[in-house]
């Protein structure tokens, strides 16, 4: 917020001194007077007061040394990238000893009677005194205690001839030897104006004269080293000499890990592969090191070459010579095997001699000078296969088959096949690569199509079931913060978690639920093949094909017997109940209320929102309709309607039950992942793991069993439905046709195996209905036929 | 005259109390190494004797137990009471004294172990917390050792003491080379090492490059001579900086500016490998040639690029010294300040904030505070970015410093295993 933004800050403005802030300076240097006149005046300035600035002295650091460009004299070429660089302080800057002014004395006398070859120089004198320093530091850590033990020149002389592996100057030589380099320099080694001498030939020549001084200068320091060093730890002391303030860089003690057999062996077994891995490397490198040497010897070749045919151009033009200036361009180069080399070789010189001999021909007088330019040329002819240039043509030359064979068609002999000769890139065919992304890719395609197909039979097989595994429930809540005036309907709310938490729900009407369903990616792997519920009734919604449940579901269903009777007796009012029902989105047709019942036990309530008008016309219709065969049926049962045998009641007491039971049976023995108690969550894994086993075809097969079975017990009731059917049409001729139609559909829905049977069914019944003349129940049949047709 | 002993001194005319820490002889005279009292110790210095005023009340050593107690004393009493508040004070010394005495003689031996174990503590979290700062210091180190030093073209004043070699000290002169920072006391050892020395930049890995600073990264561990000379070279200039344990525990970032040499040291910033405190700077200097350019805040923002990076929050480790603390303290502000006012925000919290600038919650608290941006308004803490603060921000905004820019930072927070982690050897 700005200042400017709040006008009324001052007003209101009821500032609180926060607590003293930290500085995070230590105590006494917080009082020093620079710096507490420094934090006074930026506070002052932030609080709107004037201030100079102020700051706290330094001493001086502005004066600049003239003398530094005597020292700091070469330029230094920056690389385009950033710089990686790993080389130690020691590595880049040569021998360790740097003479000071004594030496420098003790040298130039010590030079004065002498010339040229016989003066040490200062890199020589440098290198001498290092090694002197370094055996010593070496040989005689302790030699402090008593200097007068300090090695003679001999035992020193030939103590440094001892190779030292860690010298870099030692591995400079090795590396020099093994490439071949006379005079080893690595870009971290400054330019020396005149090499140093061997070590051996310094120690011979000058040797015991700079002994002598360096001892003397050694015994000076009392055995220390002539310069002096950094002062570690001293670790033959027992105590820490910790009041020492020129004591620095002290390490750090820890715990060593406890010596093990398996640590030990582990630690061998590292190392080891560590070496092999240096090895392995080293041989690399040397082997770069190689390649490029000979890169550059070639290039000098080339530099040769290019200079020569310069030279000869040049005479061609000064002597007026006017041939053909093929040798001075570069031929095709071409790999050749030593034997096609040979051929080509001799060819050439064939080629060159007649050429000669036609030259010299045509220019017979100035015959000595082509014999200069000749013997010029020679120079460039590759002078055999073992010569270096013919070495380093063969090396670079790529070539192809094909023009080594049309160049070799002038010797007989046919070109033997190598399996192994490259193609020119012209004549690759143009195979297309398989790259490891694309043989996974289509690996994951198959994977892909595998499940896909699993997924579309396992749809097949499970054509007229309700998969609720694949229906999760997704509840969708409009969440906005409310105003306190909301929380009164609290109880209302459709969900009780969320009923006593702080968030409010629309009017579940008033929810778009089909926002939920088209967005939801689950339910759309094939859009009409969804399978939807209607929460409330337990009604299949929208897929038209699937319009009932199975009874496998079926609330009303439980007990076989009823089925019977309810195909039967659907009236109308129940169709339009229904009608009314089959809504697009399994929308939330009750309340929940949360009520605390006795001994403190909550319990959830739930209560329908829909209408309850239909519903009750449809049940005072049966009740009718109970009256009636009652009435009608006086022959075979005329006991009194028991209250709890009337069919009204018992879809009324359903319905009541409704309001406290779930929807489905709590525990459903069919699925054996039931039986193990296994928590929804990771059942639904399990279960989609299980898709693709064996397991789940083994379920299936029972599943179908028990399918079968209920088929049979329909068609047994069908059978037994079409007799009572034959009766009632005796008994009242007109109205039932259309229960019929619900009926018959059912059973076709009931049993997909059997809807050969289902759809002669239905077939039948539309007859039947086509017969009466009822326009409803024909546009349903129609409907019915449709669906017969499809599940053929 | 002893050592410990307080006299006004003549400094540019006016008189003001010092500590007399040393003496020594030069030129037949004997002049005395003197610490001004409440100020910085870089401004310590060798005067005559005649400087002294001997008219002025003196105050003799105390001793060391009661140091703490005294100096709090000593800041309120001002000019015109010493000469009763010395009597007073001495009287009650004397008086103190005895009793320490008494309580010396009976628990002597207590009270000795009881001060090394505190040293020792002090050591033990000096180890196991890899933190480069010591606040006791001997004598000794309390007295400058070198005079001048050249650095590349530069002459340069030192402030602190360094333990380079005592040997050194001896002509209080010193030659840096500007990069491989090692020290010669003989120019002509300096000389020679120069032909030799090839090294152009610091021995590191560049981790950021614009066309006017470049950032290297250098491992202790891997670079112990480089890190040391530089350790060594940077106490010259930080009064808290310990080179008690070695280098290898840290990080080195090191800026350097480019010219046809090669980079040049400026500045450098060192990181524990792994703090416990969530430090992101151990020590950070710019070398005093640079300094009063913008480099500090530069330095700093690029320990907060790191801790970006890194998805930490960070802050410098303590103690600061005067000058950390006001660097820090201006960058904050400028963070700050500039989030606010450029970016809009109207509804942002404190975390929030630390998120964005990887500073601790702690730190913007107390800039805010510093500031005074923290207004208590309508029953709630609110920040209130003050016409003075966008003032200065404007102010600051006409100035076009130089700004690091995150995209050109082309570095991965280094892993380093257990075993790398162990700093003994």
């Amino acid at each position: 917020m700005k200042q400017k933004d709040i006008p009324d800050l001052d007003t209101e403005e009821q500032q609180r001194e926060l607590q003293h802030i930290e500085t995070g300076v230590e105590k006494g240097e917080e009082e020093e007077k620079d710096l507490q006149a420094v934090m006074l005046a930026t506070n002052a300035k932030f609080r709107g007061a004037k201030v100079q600035d102020v700051s706290i002295p330094t001493p001086d650091a502005s004066k600049t040394w003239i003398d530094a460009s005597k020292y700091y004299g070469s330029k230094y070429h920056y690389p385009e990238d950033y710089l990686k660089f790993s080389s130690t302080v020691e590595d880049t800057s040569g021998c360790q000893y740097n003479m000071d002014e004594v030496d420098n004395e003790f040298l130039d006398t010590y030079n004065s009677d002498k010339i040229d070859r016989d003066r040490c120089t200062e890199d020589e004198f440098e290198i001498l005194m290092y090694n002197f320093e370094r055996v010593v530091d070496k040989k005689q850590p302790y030699l402090s205690m008593d200097p007068s033990q300090i090695l003679g020149f001999a035992e020193i002389k030939q103590m440094a001839l001892v190779q030292d592996e860690e010298d870099p100057t030692f591995m400079h030589r090795q590396l020099g030897n093994q490439l071949g380099i006379p005079n080893f320099r690595t870009l971290l080694d400054s330019e020396l104006p005149v090499a140093p001498r061997p070590l051996r030939q310094l120690l011979d020549k000058f040797g015991s004269d700079i002994y002598d001084h360096w001892k003397k200068r050694r015994l000076n320091r009392k055995g220390e080293s002539v310069f002096a060093q950094l002062k570690f730890e001293d670790p033959s002391q027992q105590q820490r000499d910790d009041n020492d303030p020129y004591v620095c860089f002290r390490r750090r003690e820890y715990r060593h890990a406890r010596k093990t057999r398996r640590a030990d062996v582990q630690g061998v077994e590292k190392l080891r592969l560590l070496d092999r891995d240096f090895r392995t490397a080293r041989q690399l490198l040397l082997m770069v090191a190689q390649r490029e040497l000979k890169k550059q010897a070639e290039m000098r070749a080339e530099w040769g070459v290019f200079k020569q045919r310069c030279a000869i151009k040049d005479l061609k033009r000064e002597l007026g010579i006017k041939t053909e200036d093929k040798d001075l361009i570069d031929q095709k180069k071409r790999r050749l095997n030593a034997f096609r080399v040979q051929r080509a070789k001799e060819a050439a010189a064939a080629a060159e001699k007649e050429r000669l001999r036609s030259k010299q021909k045509s220019d017979g007088k100035k015959g000595h000078h082509s014999k200069r330019s000749f013997a010029q040329r020679r120079l460039n002819v590759p002078e055999g296969p073992n010569s270096l240039t013919a070495q380093l043509r063969r090396q670079q030359q790529k070539q192809l088959l094909a023009q080594g064979a049309g160049l070799v068609q002038e010797s007989a002999s046919p070109p033997p096949v190598q399996p192994y000769v490259k193609l020119p890139s012209a004549k690759i065919p143009d195979l297309e690569m398989t790259t490891v992304n694309t043989v996974l890719k289509d690996k994951l395609d198959g994977i892909k199509k595998a499940v896909s197909d699993r997924i579309i039979k396992r749809k097949l097989q499970d054509e007229g079931w309700v998969n609720f595994t694949d229906d999760p429930y997704n509840p969708f809540f409009d969440i906005s913060p409310n105003g306190e005036e909301l929380l009164r309907e609290r109880s209302h709310l459709p969900f009780s978690s969320i009923a006593s938490s702080l968030y409010t729900i629309e009017d579940s009407r008033q929810i778009d639920f089909s926002y939920v369903f088209s967005n939801s990616k689950h339910y759309s792997n094939n859009d009409n093949e969804v399978i939807k519920v209607n929460a409330a009734t337990g009604q299949v919604v929208r897929n038209d094909r699937h319009n009932f449940m199975p009874a496998f579901y079926d609330l009303a269903g439980e007990d076989g017997d009823d089925l019977e009777e309810y195909g039967l007796n659907k009236g109308s009012a129940e169709e339009s109940f229904y009608e009314k029902n089959r809504l697009n989105v399994s929308e939330v047709l009750f309340k929940l209320r949360k009520r605390r019942g006795r001994s403190g036990c909550l319990w959830i309530d739930r209560k329908r929102i829909t209408d309850e008008d239909e519903y009750q016309a449809y049940l005072e219709e049966m009740d009718m309709e109970e009256n009636i065969t009652d009435s009608v049926d006086t022959g075979e049962k005329r006991k009194r309607v028991n209250a709890y045998d009337a069919r009204g009641g018992a879809k009324r007491r359903l319905r009541s039950r409704f309001m406290f039971d779930s929807d489905l049976p709590p525990f459903n023995p069919i699925d054996p992942s039931r039986l193990n108690q296994i928590d929804p969550q990771t059942q639904e894994i399990r279960f989609g793991a299980m898709l693709l086993s064996k397991a789940y075809d083994g379920m299936h097969q029972i599943r179908q069993k028990q399918m079968e079975t209920y088929q049979q017990r329909i068609l047994y009731q069908q059978k037994l439905l079409q007799q009572r059917r034959h009766q009632h049409q005796q008994l009242q001729q007109q109205p039932k046709a259309v229960e019929l139609a619900n009926s018959s559909s059912l059973s076709s829905r009931a049993g997909s195996r059997n809807y050969s049977q289902g759809s002669e069914n239905a077939q039948n019944v539309s007859n039947h209905v086509n017969g009466s003349n009822n326009s409803f129940a024909a546009s349903k049949s129609t409907t019915v036929n449709q669906i017969a047709k499809e599940i053929v | 005259m002893i050592s410990g002993c307080q006299v006004y001194v003549n400094k540019n005319g006016k008189y003001q109390l010092a500590e007399v820490l040393g003496n020594q002889v030069q030129k037949d005279e004997t002049v005395y190494y003197v610490h001004y009292v409440l100020y910085n110790k870089r401004l310590d210095e060798l005067i005559s004797l005649d400087k002294i005023d001997f008219h002025r009340p003196m105050y003799p050593p105390k001793p060391a137990e009661r140091k703490e107690k005294r100096h709090k004393k000593k800041s309120k009493k001002r000019n015109n009471d010493v000469k009763k508040n010395t009597r007073s004070t001495t009287a009650d010394k004397s008086l103190k004294e005895d009793e320490v005495d008494l309580d010396n003689l009976n628990v002597q031996g207590i009270i000795k172990d009881g001060e090394k174990m505190s040293r020792t503590d002090e050591l033990e979290k000096l180890r196991t917390s890899g933190s480069m700062m010591q606040s006791d210091v001997h004598a000794l180190a309390r007295m400058r050792n070198f005079n001048k030093v050249y650095i590349g073209n530069h002459e340069v004043e030192p402030w602190y003491f360094s333990p380079y070699p005592v040997e050194y000290t001896e002509d209080g002169v010193l030659y840096i080379d500007d990069f491989s920072l090692k020290y010669f006391s003989s120019k002509k050892q300096f000389e020679r090492f120069r032909m030799k020395c090839t090294l152009r930049h610091p021995p590191g890995n560049e981790v950021y490059r614009d066309s006017y600073v470049s950032f290297f990264e250098i491992d202790g561990k891997k670079q112990r001579t480089w890190c040391r000379n530089l350790c060594l070279l940077s106490k010259l200039f930080l009064d808290h900086k310990t080179l008690y344990y070695d280098v290898d525990p840290f990080l080195f970032y090191c800026m350097t500016r480019r010219d046809e040499y090669g980079y040049h040291l400026v500045g450098y910033f060192s990181k524990e490998k792994e703090s416990t405190d969530s430090y992101n700077v151990a020590c950070i200097l710019t070398l005093p040639q640079y300094q009063r350019h913008g480099f500090g805040k530069l330095l700093i923002q690029f320990s907060y690029e790191l801790s970006k990076k890194e998805g930490k929050v960070g802050s410098p480790e303590k103690p600061l010294s005067d000058l950390g603390l006001l660097s820090y303290r201006a960058y904050w502000t400028e963070t700050l300040v500039t989030l606010l006012i450029e970016n809009k925000l109207t509804d942002v919290s404190i975390d929030e904030i630390s998120q964005m600038t990887s500073m601790t919650t702690t730190d913007i608290l107390h800039t805010l505070q510093t500031l005074n941006m923290l207004k208590y308004y309508k029953g709630q803490h609110i920040i209130c970015v003050s016409d003075q603060v966008s003032s200065a921000y404007d102010k600051l905004h006409k100035k076009k410093k130089h700004k690091l820019d995150s995209t050109k930072l082309i570095w991965k927070p280094p892993v380093f295993t257990a075993a790398q982690l162990r700093f003994g050897w």
